[in-house]
């Protein structure tokens, strides 16, 4: 896990899996975790938190403690995820967004109002970023016409690790975030 | 200037303001209009609330700088914009949130009905009274005397029913049966010219006040010329088909035709419709506010939103455009700890006898209530009445109105299905606020505030476990809301009084005895006989009433003909006066369970009873197994058909490829059907039911039959076809 | 029922999954009764959720250990009784 201590600030990553990568991003905040706080904002209810208990404790004992370390909020709906990101304030921290594109497939939101709301929570993404690193995961489009929102997050981001249909993410389910090109 | 009074019938907004039409006491219907402005609110910078108040004077509007109460936020200032009428406003509402798209907007998008009843304090269908001059009224105002819970409202409305020959999704209608009170006859549907002219004469002279149909907004009325509307000027409303997600599931709804000063309803459209009827509908549309047609139509939790935007107008609380609050932070413990569901105390497995089955009133809402949950005044002590008890209170009352009119009638009474309906329409509202007040379609919804409930209610089933383990009864299942308990010797409702009692008194919410079973089944798990399986079970009342969840018969899946058969073996078992003489009734179950198997056999039950319902979740394209449902929903679509997510498919199993037919497409001849598919079927019900009281009679059930045994020299089958 | 969060009976489902080589590699005989223990501690379903522990299945465990304890109660009464029975005595 070398390549956690380059896990620094002003480094955007974006995972895209199915599941917008769940397994992953559990362990991803497990180890986190363990060298300090990390902040969660779960948007697809993408969340686990007991597989995550789990992931903590293969790596500690000490539970409880590490546990108490991860901060989590909830959003269900676009406006919740733009009031979410809104009011996470810039931590030092590393933060992890689940699934941020969970809630702009409402076909009841207009095409216009689902950018506007986009481009804010990306303003305030890019705030986070500012002073700490930021993981972003997400999940296939579930509106194919919709679906240019990912391209939007990718231009955000440091680092882009996709997978892909016929090769899983990462052969075991440690993720190493700097192993090399993206894959694309 | 006269005067007149009568019920409101119907609002919507008009050029002038708001037109209503009243159903008058002299058993008139007439249309009235009145002026009505809209104000909608804008908060944010005051340099930004500059330039919104210089467009708002150039579109026309009113501006005025206020102070108004967020339920969050307090006191706050805004800028308040008021249109001379709704269309005004929908339109410079719509305008400014465009341009100023970085505001935050109060009170812009209230249905007109639900701002006229904050206004005037007139809900529909209750009765008013209205000063008028010509068409254009000047006062309305409630009439107190006709007030809630009035017992029994009598609306003389006038119903014509309409509904064609055959389901148009299967066949190609020829007629159209025609119902209006003692009437029948039937129009014919071609020449179409005809028809209409002849269906335009019916409505000028019946003047319906609901027009009831089958397949009114997805088959007749889109394709008539003609108008059906009471009020001629305007076009009927129509709205798109759509498939939702809500609640975890997927679901569809057809296209809508909306009258204008008369009410449609189509029944195969409106999916609680056949749980509480047309009485249901008033009842609803009589609480929440909202129109006939909407609530006929809309899920119980629109009715619950609208309820809680009246009350937020009435109390001056500002509606948010959007909901915009976000939960604060747990740490994973915390979460842990806090977000479970309501509780779940398994059963063990077995039958048992004398069981008094208790269940709290209405529960979560009665907790939100009794507890003051709401968003606002989350934990908060000694805060003051919330948004969310003050909405729900009424609700809860008038349900306990109802409740109580209904303990006092004798059951053959007229009024009985009256009530009956109006209970069941308000237990339907009420079964859903619970996630309508803190889910992400509510404005004011915290999640917080769900958790706070849950977490109360299982600490109230908790404490009733422990007031009725003090009395010495034995706690067998806890499933959310409800308890199944015993004591040796406990066998009557007096002998349940003083535990209820006790509950009511250390919980504060109500709580009433269901009734006792002379003997109830609580089932296993099919993967694992040893595992328990909550909320599922089956038993007879000593008021030989069955009761049965989580089996077969319940499942909307399961063939009518299957559904059929298990409740007749649980009949049989049912006549039994206790559990030693249940045994008893086996062998009599077992012969009906083989007499429905040779009827299968020999071809005497019909291709309607043995169809499979099922909903689909995602489009067609989307599945990749090949379940039957995906089967039968791929072949409809390649037929022509349109298969939207949430839609049901029906099918029945046929023999060999591809194993599945669905409905229309085509004659069901009974020598195709999958006979053996359904014994299977068939096999799996008759076993949840007899294996609970010991394998061995499961056992003996299936050899018994054979199909040598029971064939006898026969006539030749039945030919029952369903022509497509 | 109002929760976001998967229930307790899931997580059970989810750790008896974990230790899917581990009753793979017991005895067939050994299976049946592996498969038991949970079952036993699904009875407990709710009080297992109501402990707030981060790993369920340390309360799963318990919930084990209180059958095992019923189902040796069980069965030292029972011997009592045969012991006593005057047939069994000579």
């Amino acid at each position: 896990m070398e390549a956690l201590h380059s896990f620094t600030k002003n480094n955007l990553i974006v995972l895209a899996a199915k599941h917008a990568a769940r397994d992953q991003a559990t362990d991803l905040a497990a180890q986190l975790a363990l060298g300090g706080s990390v902040t969660v904002l779960d948007n697809g209810n993408r969340f686990q938190p007991y597989e995550l208990a789990r992931s903590i404790r293969k790596l500690t004992r000490d539970i409880e403690r590490t546990a108490g370390r991860v901060f989590i909020r909830r959003a269900f709906t676009c406006y919740q995820t733009l009031a979410l990101l809104e009011s996470t304030p810039s931590l030092s921290a590393p933060y992890l967004i689940l699934d941020l594109l969970a809630n702009f497939y409402d076909e009841n939101i207009t095409e216009k109002e689902i950018n506007r709301v986009y481009n804010a929570c990306a303003r305030e993404v890019l705030r986070l970023k500012h002073g700490a690193p930021v993981v972003v995961t997400l999940a296939p489009p579930r509106l194919e016409q919709r679906g240019y929102l990912l391209e939007r997050v990718y231009e955000l981001a440091e680092k882009v690790v996709m997978e892909l249909p016929e090769a899983p993410l990462t052969a075991h389910r440690q993720l190493n975030l700097f192993s090399g090109a993206e894959v694309l | 200037m006269q005067e007149y009074s009568g019920w409101l019938f119907d609002i919507y907004e008009t050029r002038l303001g708001v037109g209503i039409w009243l159903l008058t006491d002299d058993n008139q219907r007439i249309f009235f209009q009145t002026k009505f402005e809209v104000t909608f609110y804008v908060a944010g910078p005051r340099h930004r609330l500059r330039a919104v108040w210089g467009q708002a004077r150039n579109m026309g509007m009113k501006t005025a700088r206020e102070i108004k109460h967020d339920l969050f936020s307090g006191n706050i200032e805004v800028l308040a914009v008021t249109a001379p009428d709704p269309q005004a406003a929908s339109s410079a509402f719509r305008k400014l949130s465009e341009v100023f798209d970085d505001l935050i907007y109060y009170d812009g998008d209230i249905p007109i009905q639900l701002r006229f009843a904050a206004r005037t304090g007139v809900m529909m269908l209750h009765h008013c009274r209205v000063k008028a001059t010509g068409g254009k009224a000047e006062e309305i105002t409630l009439d107190e005397t006709i007030s809630e819970p009035s017992l029994t409202i009598s609306l003389p409305l006038r119903i014509l029913e309409l509904g064609p020959d055959v389901d148009p999704s299967i066949g190609v209608p020829e007629k159209l049966a025609v119902k209006h009170g003692a009437h029948h006859f039937v129009l014919n549907l071609r020449p179409k010219r005809g028809f209409e002219i002849a269906l335009g004469a019916l409505l000028k002279r019946v003047d319906p006040d609901l027009i009831l149909t089958d397949f009114g907004d997805t088959w007749l009325f889109p394709m008539l010329a003609l108008n059906p509307n009471r009020d001629l000027t305007r076009d009927v409303l129509r709205r798109k088909a759509s498939s939702f997600f809500t609640y975890g599931m997927v679901m569809y709804r057809g296209e809508q035709v909306h009258l204008f000063g008369r009410w449609h309803i189509d029944r195969k459209n409106a999916a609680l419709f056949k749980e509480y009827g047309v009485d249901g509908v008033i009842e609803q549309a009589r609480i929440t506010g909202m129109g006939a047609q909407e609530v006929a139509r809309k899920s119980p939790g629109s009715g619950i939103t609208a309820m809680q935007m009246i009350t937020a107008l009435r109390t001056g609380v500002l509606v948010p455009v959007v909901k915009q609050q976000a939960e604060s932070f747990k740490t994973l413990k915390e979460l842990v700890s806090m977000d479970k569901g309501g509780m779940v105390y398994q059963p063990i497995p077995g039958v048992y006898d004398h069981v008094a089955q208790i269940d709290f009133a209405s529960m979560y809402p009665s907790i939100m209530v009794q507890y003051n949950i709401s968003p606002e005044t989350n934990g908060k002590e000694d805060a003051p009445d919330g948004l969310v008890p003050q909405t729900l209170r009424p609700l809860l009352e008038q349900r306990l109105a109802i409740k109580r009119a209904l303990i006092e009638l004798n059951p053959r009474d007229e009024r009985v299905k009256s009530l009956k309906s109006r209970a069941a329409a308000l237990k339907w509202l009420l079964v859903v606020c619970f996630g309508y007040l803190g889910y992400k379609n509510a404005r004011f919804g915290k999640i917080e505030s769900h958790e706070a409930v849950t977490s109360i209610s299982r600490e109230l089933l908790l404490r009733s476990k422990e007031i009725a383990e003090d009395m010495g009864f034995t706690v067998l299942h806890m499933y959310v809301d409800s308890l199944f308990v015993r004591k040796e010797g406990a066998r009557t409702a007096a002998d349940i009084t003083p535990l209820l009692d006790e509950i009511v008194a250390q919980t504060n919410i109500a709580i009433a005895m269901d009734g006792i079973y002379r003997w109830v089944a609580f089932l296993p798990s099919r993967m694992d006989i040893r595992s328990p399986v909550p909320n599922r079970y089956f038993g007879v009342f000593q008021d030989d009433e069955m009761k049965y969840r989580g089996i077969e018969l319940r499942r909307h899946d399961t063939p009518l003909w299957v559904a059929g058969v298990q409740l007749a073996l649980l009949k049989e078992l049912a006549r039994a006066k206790d559990l030693e003489q249940a045994r008893d009734f086996i062998p009599r179950a077992i012969r009906v369970l083989n007499k429905a198997k040779n009827d299968l056999h020999r071809g005497h039950v019909s291709p309607e009873s043995l169809v499979i319902r099922q909903r689909i979740s995602k489009g067609v394209e989307e599945y990749k197994a090949f379940s039957p449902t995906a089967r039968a929903a791929r072949m409809l679509r390649d037929s022509g058909q349109k298969v939207a997510p949430g839609q049901n498919i029906r099918f029945v199993y046929t023999r060999g490829k591809p194993g599945v037919l669905p409905l229309g497409m085509g004659v069901i001849d009974p020598k195709m059907i999958d006979i053996d598919r359904y014994l299977v079927l068939l096999d799996r019900a008759a076993e949840t039911i007899l294996s609970i009281f010991g394998e061995k009679y499961w056992e003996k059930a299936k050899n018994t039959y054979t199909q040598e045994t029971w064939l006898l020299p026969q006539k030749p089958a039945v030919k029952r076809v369903i022509t497509g | 029922m109002g929760r976001t969060l998967p229930t307790i009976n899931r997580q059970l489902l989810d750790t008896e999954s974990g230790l899917g080589q581990f009753r793979r590699t017991l005895r067939r005989s050994d299976q049946y009764v592996f498969d038991g223990l949970f079952a036993e501690a699904r009875k407990h379903a709710a009080a297992i959720g109501q402990t707030d522990f981060l790993l369920p299945f340390e309360a799963a465990l318990l919930a084990m250990l209180l059958e095992q304890a019923k189902q040796i109660a069980t069965l030292q009464n029972e011997v009592e009784i045969l012991k006593n029975r005057p047939s069994f005595a000579e």
